[in-house]
């Protein structure tokens, strides 16, 4: 497994795909990116806009939050990399106190996160309105959702491009 | 279909069909909560192409993410840049992702652009009915055997999991494509199924 590097850079952009899973120097790999560079640019989009939105598009959950959240996916999924990634981001963004990971909306939100990860297709309406209950607004409902979903989406990616550059 | 009244979310009570299904929110959409102009812009930007305004409309309460995703999701499933693979795989590693994770929205959505492209229903039907065990031809069961591998146990897939495609003749950037496909329903899927249901449309 390739250790990242402990300080996340704030900004991903297109080349945070390879900077996560430690791809620089892989031929194939880099060989892809040339040929494709529009998709790994729309990823670093993606990336951005759920980890690290600028400030007025934040939609309440803090920068500290998501990073959480995202450490919380990748451990469950599992994903070792993306678990060290996000891990060292949260310990980047100031990490999150006890008072707040025992707070209500913190514990709604990584239920959710246990929730999505085991039985997607178990939820329920009420689910939904377990996190209103807890204090999130509709856009922070959409937010989490959207990180929760992203590094689903992530983890195979980079499982993926692991095999795709894996010497032959 | 009697999803009134039933303990169980109804959508899990629809089989998986190449049928148009509908789903509905289980949240007010920006359509019914004053949208902000931004808002409004994202949504009817992706709603004139794609079916299913409800869902945009719930995703745009973070235009933000919604945006972003949606130019990756076009490209993954639509691009057609040079070398780009065939959109048929994508639909169909779309298609078995979906089936084993249970968004039945997903699954009859991507199984029906399947059967289009191809221009034939039979195969896919078969994966919906009877999962990815079903009888398949070599292609198709390259690419589901890789997309459900990579659904349910991402950090096991390794270069053995891309051999069949690789010996079917298949480049880096065709197996980037279905690798793209499979991981973005991951996502889809947990969108879907954990923001609202598919229910069979009123008749």
């Amino acid at each position: 497994m390739t250790v990242p590097p402990s300080s996340p850079p704030p900004s991903a952009a297109a080349d945070i795909t390879f900077t996560i899973g430690g791809f620089a120097g892989n031929p194939a790999l880099e060989a892809l990116r040339d040929q494709a560079p529009d998709i790994f640019a729309q990823i670093g989009g993606y990336y951005d806009a759920v980890l690290s939105p600028a400030p007025d598009a934040e939609n309440g959950l803090t920068l500290a939050e998501r990073a959480l959240v995202a450490q919380r996916v990748a451990e469950r999924i599992p994903s070792p990399a993306l678990d060290a990634w996000y891990g060292a981001l949260l310990a980047e963004r100031g990490g999150i106190g006890k008072a707040a990971l025992d707070s209500p909306r913190v514990r709604a939100m990584l239920d959710r996160v246990a929730l999505v990860n085991e039985h997607p297709d178990f939820t329920t309406a009420e689910d939904v309105q377990d996190l209103f209950a807890a204090g999130l607004t509709h856009g922070e409902v959409i937010a989490l959702s959207q990180l929760i979903a992203f590094v689903h989406y992530q983890a195979r990616l980079l499982a993926g491009l692991r095999a795709i550059g894996a010497p032959r | 279909m009697t999803d009134q009244e039933s303990p169980i979310p109804s959508h899990r009570q629809v089989t998986f069909t190449q049928r148009v299904l509908d789903w509905q929110p289980w949240l007010e959409t920006v359509d019914e909560i004053e949208a902000t102009p931004e808002q409004l812009a994202v949504v009817d930007a992706i709603a004139t192409a794609r079916q299913g305004r409800a869902y945009w409309a719930t995703l745009a309460h973070d235009p933000g993410s919604l945006r972003a995703r949606m130019a990756l999701y076009g490209n993954i499933l639509s691009g057609e840049g040079a070398g780009r693979g065939p959109r048929s795989d994508r639909e169909l590693a779309a298609t078995a992702t979906s089936r084993v994770t249970s968004c039945v929205y997903c699954a009859s959505v991507h199984s029906r652009a399947y059967s289009a492209l191809v221009k034939e229903r039979d195969t896919v039907q078969r994966l919906l009915d009877d999962g990815p065990g079903a009888n398949l031809p070599p292609r198709e069961r390259a690419v589901v055997d890789y997309a459900v591998k990579l659904a349910l146990h991402p950090e096991a897939i390794g270069p053995a999991d891309l051999q069949p495609l690789r010996d079917l003749g298949l480049t880096d950037l065709e197996l980037l494509d279905i690798t793209n496909a499979a991981a973005i329903f991951a996502n889809a899927n947990r969108l879907m199924a954990t923001l609202g249901e598919a229910r069979a449309p009123d008749r």
